[in-house]
């Protein structure tokens, strides 16, 4: 392994995360508050660790599997230390492991909070929080590969490593300008959404903090009572419709900014994931109708809720712990499901779902004509044998770990709910899970030991599994 | 500009690998998805697998009239059809790699109506560079710039050569002719005057025609007159050689497993004696007269026995041998252990295509063994910055000189106040990764495309699905 590249790439980052936290510092200068210190300092330190590691001695070669895992595992986890500086030189946090928490649940765009009063906390450590969500949902290093003049370098194993989905390739030849690209289109969303959030009736500052957390579809608010508290129905649809954007391939948008408006809806997974979301809502309005009486609210409500779990977003309108069994079993289906492959969401995603269907089907059809050789198609495009099996282990293993966190939770006092939500709402970045980590509760309670386990099982969502889990197995580190 | 590239073996990724370090967007598509994991690995390039299907594939990326289509799948046929289809999609240029003679003969459309604009014929690329490699002996390599009157031809330092621990200042200082570059276990190093050279170097010598056979001869390398020369192995670079061969009058044989190959060959070439037996068989290379052979030439299809086989044959009496090596792992490998010249088809083939992808800016091209450098012919343009500023002001790239001006038909060696003029030609030495860099500084006028942050919309009006 080139451990030069590795230090090199990760300096980069650094530097690339000192120079977005000068924006909260402006944010916190703005506003006159006190918390410019810690930002200032955060800045300093990052920025100097950052630039020491970038002039680390890289051999020439591309980076090779071992160095993408390497950088995006090691990166992820630098980047969430560094970032946890401002919250506890603000002093937001007491100790380490909250801040450390806090950050990753944002820059895994998770939305978990261990802060029990978020409104009084200084507006740059608000917008700190918000925007570790925006950088986390389309990639930091995705981000530093956009600026990297990566001559003759492949890139693409950090690429693959960092972005969501079984097969994440390039929309165009140059690595750089695939970045560039899906910064380009993020950036657009996000400004629409200022746009119309500000025009629904939100403040400024609220409005760009809750942007953040939806088009990284993160979930932390900037208020208590998260989007509950505006008690506005304009805000909520805006929010609901760019979760829902937020949830879909990203180059898929691509093909539509280049004039292909046809691929969007022709795109199977696309149409699987509204039909998924489709069927919820449906489901839940009809379920939760019968206690509310009034269809349109339950429908609004149906609607915010499922398209903000399946999205791994997170934010709440109510409380759903006091909806039917019916309806929360649906969602806490969702929460497994994720948006589509290379959307900012976490969870499964939409299209492993799909092909663990179609591989389903294949052996039922086996079984009938055992001589048969079916190859897996998604939308007249063959998913290859190997990707299949990927998939099918990807699967397995999510549902594997997500049975093993839970029995350790459960020796951490917690009760069978909350112990299941909170591993799945943290493996699929989602944030508020059932019972004691519900909507209208939060994270603080738990033990350190849970905090920790809950933080880097984040990480391990937000990479997609393989990426994490490869870094602790001892194949990786033999040569 | 996009290069799309069909076929991802050597020549494929060879090119891919040149041209992605510059300014070209570069697509490659392949049937097998094991190779384009590699170039995946390696390359900053776009890699489509085509499933079968590499004329739908096309069509799907949207060629248009700026791209470059290069077809060097193996099949002949395919290439073909496939620059048929990229024409009449739109595609700018079209290049094809046509091993089979007949085609190539066969395609006597006129240039305009032919939808390819560049064929290659690897075969008879090789076979080309082997006769020039035997009219020079000393030389490893030879490549020729200038229509022919500047020469950079390569030669492995040996033992018993006076250049041994010479430094290149002491070489160099004639303004007749320079070291350009030394290949040491296997890395390219465009060297400064002080560095000195080593038993087993390859030197790159570059300068005039006549002042270069005078150079050799004053350390000692003294060319040989070929006369009688045997090839082992009767595929078509074989064939080709030993057409040219006959046409110069010297005496062939081809050694060849094959009874039916053999056959052939005697139909085919009347001027040669073609010999079945096994190349590497001691007896059979006597009674065929290996001592008093001039050149033995292996070109089998197996590197591991032609470099066996010119080991053999260099030890028991031929002046020189020379090994078709196909893997580029083995080039320095071969030339360590003593074999004279290697000659890779695949390197030659890529050169030919870049100097045509390249040919508005550059007049020649070539790749040093290895293909970590590129020794580029430039005509400089009116428009030009560089002119008229000593050479050493100019703060050329890293690891870049040049070595040859050639001005009103004189050649030469500059030094460091020497100036580049306006309608010169010039001839460069510089690493590959820098080749991009180095044209764009010599020539400025040259449409360098902006690598802005918009660029990814305005340039890939139709993009590829994942």
């Amino acid at each position: 392994m080139d451990s030069g590249l590795v230090l090199k790439t990760i300096g980069h980052l650094l530097i690339v995360e000192a120079v977005f936290m000068i924006a909260p510092l402006g944010v916190s200068i703005y506003y006159g508050e006190s918390d410019f210190k810690a930002f200032f300092i955060a800045i300093l330190i990052t920025a100097f660790v950052g630039t020491i590691l970038s002039f680390s001695r890289a051999r020439k070669e591309a980076v090779r599997y071992k160095e993408g895992f390497m950088i995006v595992g090691l990166g992820w986890l630098l980047i969430s230390i560094f970032g946890a500086i401002p919250f506890l030189l603000a002093g937001t946090f007491d100790n380490f492991i909250d801040a450390f928490f806090e950050t990753v649940s944002g820059f895994t765009t998770t939305g978990a909070s261990v802060l029990k009063d978020i409104e009084s906390q200084p507006h740059g450590i608000l917008f700190w929080r918000s925007l570790t969500h925006w950088l986390g949902g389309m990639g930091v290093l995705v981000f530093t590969l956009s600026l990297l003049p990566a001559v003759g370098m492949s890139s693409l194993n950090i690429l693959k490593a960092e972005s969501t989905g079984p097969t994440p390739g390039k929309l165009v030849p140059k690595i750089a300008e695939t970045a560039r690209i899906l910064y380009i289109i993020y950036i657009l969303l996000t400004g629409l959404e200022i746009i119309f959030l500000k025009i629904g009736g939100m403040p400024l500052f609220d409005a760009v903090t809750h942007t953040f957390a939806t088009v990284g579809t993160g979930g932390f608010s900037t208020k208590n009572k998260s989007i509950a508290a505006y008690n506005m129905p304009s805000i909520e649809w805006v929010i609901m419709i760019f979760t829902f954007l937020a949830g879909v391939n990203f180059s898929l948008y691509y093909d539509v900014l280049m004039g292909k408006f046809k691929s969007l809806f022709k795109d199977r997974e696309f149409q699987f994931y509204c039909t998924v979301i489709g069927i919820a809502i449906i489901l839940i309005t009809i379920n939760i109708t019968d206690s509310w009486g009034n269809i349109l609210l339950s429908f609004r409500q149906a609607a915010f809720q499922v398209v903000t779990i399946i999205t791994s977003t997170g934010f709440a309108t109510l409380d759903y712990s006091i909806w039917p069994a019916f309806s929360k079993m649906i969602l806490f289906i969702l929460m497994f499901f994720g948006g589509c492959a290379g959307s900012t969401s976490g969870g499964i995603k939409i299209l492993r779902v799909m092909i663990v269907f179609k591989y389903i089907k294949r052996e039922f059809y086996k079984l009938i004509h055992p001589n048969s050789v079916i190859s897996i198609r998604i939308g007249g495009q063959t998913i290859p044998e190997n990707v299949v099996q990927n998939v099918i282990a990807f699967v397995l293993l999510y549902f594997l770990i997500f049975a093993g966190l839970s029995l350790i939770l459960l020796t951490q006092d917690m009760d069978l709910i909350s112990s299941t939500s909170a591993v799945v709402a943290s493996l699929s970045n989602i944030g508020p899970g059932f019972g004691s980590v519900g909507p209208a509760m939060n994270y603080a309670g738990l033990t350190t030991f849970t905090k920790i386990l809950l933080s880097f099982t984040m990480i391990l969502g937000r990479l997609e599994i393989y990426t994490v889990l490869i870094l602790i197995t001892p194949i990786f580190w033999k040569d | 500009m996009r290069v799309i590239i069909i076929g991802a073996g050597k020549v494929g990724y060879n090119i891919a690998s040149a041209l992605s370090k510059e300014m070209y967007d570069v697509i490659v598509i392949d049937n097998d998805e094991e190779v384009l994991k590699k170039v995946d690995d390696t390359l900053d390039v776009l890699t489509i697998h085509s499933n079968g299907l590499i004329g739908k594939s096309l069509s799907k990326i949207g060629v248009n009239k700026d791209d470059i289509v290069i077809a060097v799948t193996e099949s002949d046929e395919t290439n073909i059809l496939l620059c048929l289809s990229a024409k009449h999609l739109g595609a700018g240029r079209t290049i094809a790699r046509i091993r089979n003679p007949e085609y190539e003969n066969d395609l006597s459309l006129p240039k305009e109506k032919l939808p390819i604009d560049f064929i290659i014929n690897p075969e008879k690329t090789t076979a080309e560079e082997i006769v020039r490699l035997l009219t020079f002996s000393p030389a490893g390599m030879i490549n020729e710039f200038g229509d022919g009157s500047v020469q950079m031809v390569q030669l492995n330092v040996q033992d018993d050569s006076p250049l041994n621990n010479k430094m290149l200042k002491e070489q160099n200082n004639q303004g007749k002719y320079l070291i350009a570059a030394i290949i040491r276990d296997g890395e390219t190093i465009i060297p400064k005057g002080d560095h000195y050279i080593k038993t087993g170097d390859n030197i790159f010598v570059i300068g005039q025609k006549k002042e270069i056979a005078g150079y050799f001869s004053s350390i000692g390398e003294v060319p040989l007159e070929i006369k009688r020369v045997i090839i082992l192995g009767g595929g078509r670079i074989s064939y080709y050689l030993a057409e040219y061969m006959s046409k110069l009058g010297i005496s062939t044989k081809i050694i060849e497993k094959d009874m039916e190959r053999c056959k052939r060959l005697s139909e085919e070439l009347p001027d040669t004696l073609i010999i079945h037996g096994d190349g590497t068989d001691l007896e059979l290379l006597k009674s065929e007269g290996i001592a008093t052979t001039d050149a033995f030439i292996a070109l089998s299809g197996f590197d591991e026995e032609n470099i066996l086989a010119t080991l053999l044959a260099r030890q028991n009496g031929a002046k020189k041998g020379i090994a078709k090596v196909n893997r580029e792992n083995y080039i320095s490998l071969a030339s360590n252990i003593g074999v004279d010249t290697t000659i890779t088809p695949s390197l030659i083939t890529t050169s030919k295509i870049l100097g045509f992808i390249r040919r508005e800016t550059v007049l020649s091209l070539s790749l040093l063994p290895g293909g970590e450098a590129e020794v580029i012919e430039f005509f400089i343009g009116p428009e030009t910055r560089a002119v008229d500023i000593p050479l050493k002001e100019l703060n050329l790239p890293e690891d870049t000189i040049i070595t040859t001006i050639i001005r009103d038909n004189k050649v030469i060696i500059p030094h460091g106040q020497d100036v580049i003029k306006k309608y010169d030609r010039i001839i460069v030495i510089t690493k590959a990764e820098t080749a991009g860099l180095v044209r764009e500084f010599l020539l400025g006028k040259e449409r360098i495309r902006k690598n802005g942050f918009w660029t990814g919309f305005k340039n890939n009006r139709s993009s590829v699905n994942r």
